[in-house]
């Protein structure tokens, strides 16, 4: 705890190293008005007050909001603060600059709880612990990526010891892995293309494990994280050499469709280079929550063999299914080439951590959903990029 | 077979509908199948409904083919019996399988006598 504990003499000068000055001019405490949170305009005002989507309900637990305040209520309080991602939406897509909340903190992104001074901005302000709030309370996207390990945010890793970390979720936040593309519908008679893989929503890059720190993740109601699902495969194409025909056809296969995420993980592409028939279609597009479907596979102009459909990509209630092999028809006594389907891609995950070090608490309200692996904690994968 | 879709989104956005898409017969209702994203740009939108309505189909007819092979029978449907003879007595109670498909316009018949004709 900042504040030393009980049985020690306390100055004025530690609470409001901790805490701010409170009074009217500068270098000056008064015990009363830490009993209210001061406004922007320097006027007080009575708790509770909201910061993003978290309400504070007093300085810190235990301070009195009303009546006598007494110097030894400061007894091992420490200051609170919230780090803004409650302000602004962004996918680390168009910029990667605020996807690490440590750093927003130590660039001044904050904003404490009372409202007496500024947030420490480096390990030395930190005088024995702070409780750091990261508040996302809106919607934030990761990059299309095949590696399952990128995130769309994470925590960072070299906060300092004694940190309390609470990740506030709140009810409008929409947290989002990336979805993966889905495969490329076959070239000819080829084999379907493979999709790719689905990324990561929120990285825990904190290590709980030694240094006093600690880290628990709060999902509001209606608050959202959800992983980047995966592709579909593509569809395989064929060649074949139906009996008493002189067209032998080559067809390729549909495209897979994309998986569901931010970004939406967009449909494979059209099969290409059929010749006595039409390249298979390409897959569909999905969007934040919904899969992409896979594409058509074809028949030739002579026989009844038919290229692979693509495989649909996946969202949270569908999992993502390998391309369609290409299909042999009745009619087909002299067999040439049957491409098989791609394969499906791999799921990302809602919430990963660095290594087994960084441990976290999830706590989910009534409508509040966290959809992939990470819930609960002891399914979230290592490794975080 | 006839299929039937249902849209259950539109995202002006992304100019994407959100669609589900099952067999008119099929052993449960529409609501309870999975969805699938669809692009308006890949449909059929400068004609008429009949054209609109069978481009979202062509879409989601890979997907109602898969529907049917994944679905699982009723269990009084599943047990499918395997007999050699055709003594119709043995067949009396039994459930039997064939692949819809091989029934068009054709029935397998096993050969019983080949003649080689020196002339040919």
């Amino acid at each position: 705890m900042t504040i030393k504990a009980s049985g020690q003499q306390l100055k004025f000068s530690e609470i409001a190293n901790e805490f701010g000055n409170s009074g009217q001019k500068s270098g000056e405490i008064s015990l009363g008005s830490y009993k209210q949170h001061k406004l922007n305009n320097g006027n007080l005002s009575g708790y509770p007050v909201t910061i993003g989507s978290v309400s504070f309900s007093e300085l810190a637990p235990g301070i009195p909001t009303s009546g006598q305040i007494k110097v030894s209520d400061f007894y091992s309080k420490k200051l609170t603060f919230v780090v803004d991602y409650h302000s602004f939406a962004a996918d680390r897509d168009d910029s990667p600059a605020h996807v690490d909340a440590e750093v927003r903190w130590s660039q001044g992104n904050n904003f404490c709880v009372g409202n007496f001074r500024d947030a420490p901005t480096a390990a030395g302000g930190w005088d024995g612990g702070k409780k750091v709030v990261i508040n996302y309370n809106r919607r934030f996207g990761s990059v299309t990526d095949n590696n399952r390990n990128v995130v769309a945010l994470r925590t960072g890793e070299h906060w300092p010891n004694q940190t309390e970390m609470v990740i506030e979720v709140g009810p409008n936040a929409r947290i989002f892995g990336a979805g993966g593309r889905g495969g490329h519908g076959s070239n000819g008679s080829g084999k379907g293309g493979n999709a790719r893989n689905g990324n990561s929503a929120l990285g825990i890059d904190i290590a709980t494990n030694s240094g006093g720190k600690s880290c628990r993740i709060n999902v509001r109601n209606g608050g959202y994280i959800q992983c980047g699902f995966e592709g579909g495969g593509g569809g395989g194409g064929f060649y074949d050499d139906p009996n008493k025909n002189d067209e032998d056809p080559v067809v390729s296969g549909g495209g897979g469709g994309g998986g569901a995420g931010r970004p939406a993980g967009v449909g494979g592409n059209a099969g290409t280079g059929s010749q006595h028939g039409p390249n298979g279609d390409a897959g569909t597009n999905a969007t934040n929550t919904v899969r992409g479907l896979g594409g058509s596979g074809k028949n030739g102009s002579q026989g009844s063999s038919r290229s692979g459909d693509g495989g649909n990509g996946a969202d949270k209630d569908n999992n993502s299914e390998n391309g369609d092999n290409a299909t042999q028809g009745g009619g087909s006594a002299n067999p040439k080439v049957f491409g098989s389907g791609g394969n499906k891609g791999l799921r990302g995950a809602a919430i990963r951590r660095t290594n087994a070090t960084c441990g976290y608490a999830l706590i989910i309200e009534g409508s509040g959903r966290v959809t992939g692996d990470g819930n609960p904690p002891t399914s979230a994968p290592t490794g975080i990029d | 077979m006839k299929i039937i879709f249902k849209v259950v989104e539109y995202l002006e956005d992304t100019q994407q509908i959100v669609v589900k898409f099952c067999r008119k017969n099929a052993p449960k209702s529409i609501d309870e199948y999975g969805a699938g994203a669809i692009d308006i740009d890949r449909l059929e939108t400068a004609y008429d409904s009949q054209c609109l309505i069978e481009s979202i189909m062509k879409i989601g007819y890979p997907t109602i083919t898969k529907q049917e092979m994944n679905e699982t029978p009723l269990t009084d449907n599943a047990d499918i019996a395997t007999i050699e003879g055709t003594d119709l007595r043995d067949y009396v109670g039994k459930v039997f399988e064939s692949d819809s498909s091989a029934m068009v316009d054709r029935v397998s018949r096993r050969l019983r006598k080949i003649i080689i004709d020196d002339d040919f």
